[in-house]
């Protein structure tokens, strides 16, 4: 049985294959993924999984020690001793992955949450109404046309802050104001010969605090309706699910 | 992200020139070094200036480079 063709081994098995050889639950996690890429990868090759539950098993059933699963299909026979064929030899690959990844690594995954009957919307249109739909599709084609991210709320009122903020008349209003703000440097007190004396100091203060106060509501305007270190899945064309932290339409076309 | 960036510089800039505009008012005579931060304002609003304002920056250190190579020959 030893000399025949070594069986297959899933990523996952040979990471628990290393970590069992290794030092124990001491060693560090990168020490182990390490043994997977290294040298340790060609010895989990040969290795056959034998879990716990299939020893007992064996053990009740009263065969020898290393007789197991793992072996009965690396040598392209079933338990029963029968050749299998290809696909049959696929789907026993397939289910005993299935079954050490539910043993091994599902464990080490995050948990679901308790909401599991809500299900997160699979498209960015998802769940809206028809006129809804148009509304935020008008805005992601605006957004790809001037290259902005896709990353901001898309309830009706923060649509209407947007807007507002990207319109032509409130951005223009700010550039005015700004370019206002930049000419009070010429009428100020400390502004040398182009000083003027009906510009004091209190007035020239207040035009600024003015400003200032316009460049904040800006800014608050702006914060109100995008989100901030926020992540979105993206499942592509090509059915690959992607994690972005700013998304523009060019990764989704 | 980009984008976060420039927000965040906004931020700054309001809050020091906040700051700047108190401290004017309170010593008049003294100059005024933060007033060189509001045009950030402007370009901060202003998609193809900001692009023009950030090839600068990304070009700086080498128009250094080139400063410093015909300084020395």
């Amino acid at each position: 049985m030893r000399d025949c063709v070594p069986a297959y081994e899933p990523p996952v098995l040979a990471a628990a294959n290393s970590m069992r050889s290794g030092a124990g639950p001491s060693r560090s996690r990168g020490g182990s993924l390490a043994g997977i890429v290294g040298g340790d990868a060609a010895r989990a090759a040969h290795f056959t999984p034998v879990s716990p539950a299939a020893r007992r098993n064996e053990r009740r059933r009263g065969s020898s020690g290393d007789r197991s699963f793992g072996q009965f299909h690396g040598s392209g026979r079933g338990l029963s001793g029968k050749r299998l064929s290809r696909e049959e030899q696929l789907q026993v690959d397939h289910n005993e992955f299935n079954d050490h990844f539910n043993r091994l690594a599902r464990p080490l995954l995050p948990r679901q949450s308790s909401k599991r009957n809500v299900r997160a919307p699979r498209t960015l249109l998802e769940g809206l109404s028809e006129a809804d739909a148009v509304r935020l599709a008008a805005v992601y084609m605006k957004d790809g046309v001037h290259g902005r991210t896709i990353l901001h709320r898309t309830d009706p009122q923060s649509l209407k802050r947007y807007h507002v903020y990207h319109g032509k008349l409130w951005k223009g209003f700010v550039v005015v104001v700004g370019f206002a703000q930049l000419l009070l440097a010429s009428v100020e007190p400390t502004a040398g010969w182009l000083s003027d004396e009906r510009w004091s100091n209190t007035t020239t203060f207040i035009l600024e605090l003015v400003c200032l106060a316009i460049f904040t509501f800006d800014l608050a305007l702006n914060l109100s309706f995008r989100f901030m270190n926020r992540k979105l899945l993206v499942r592509l064309s090509s059915g690959v699910v992607r994690c972005y932290r700013r998304v523009s339409l060019r990764v989704l076309l | 992200m980009q984008r976060d960036k420039w927000i965040v510089t906004k931020a700054v800039t309001i809050f020091l020139l906040f700051v700047g505009a108190v401290v004017a008012y309170a010593v008049p005579h003294e100059p005024r070094l933060l007033r060189c931060l509001r045009p950030l304002l402007v370009i901060e609003r202003l998609a193809n200036v900001r692009k023009i304002f950030g090839s600068i920056l990304m070009s700086i250190p080498k128009i250094f480079t080139a400063a410093l190579l015909l300084v020395r020959c």
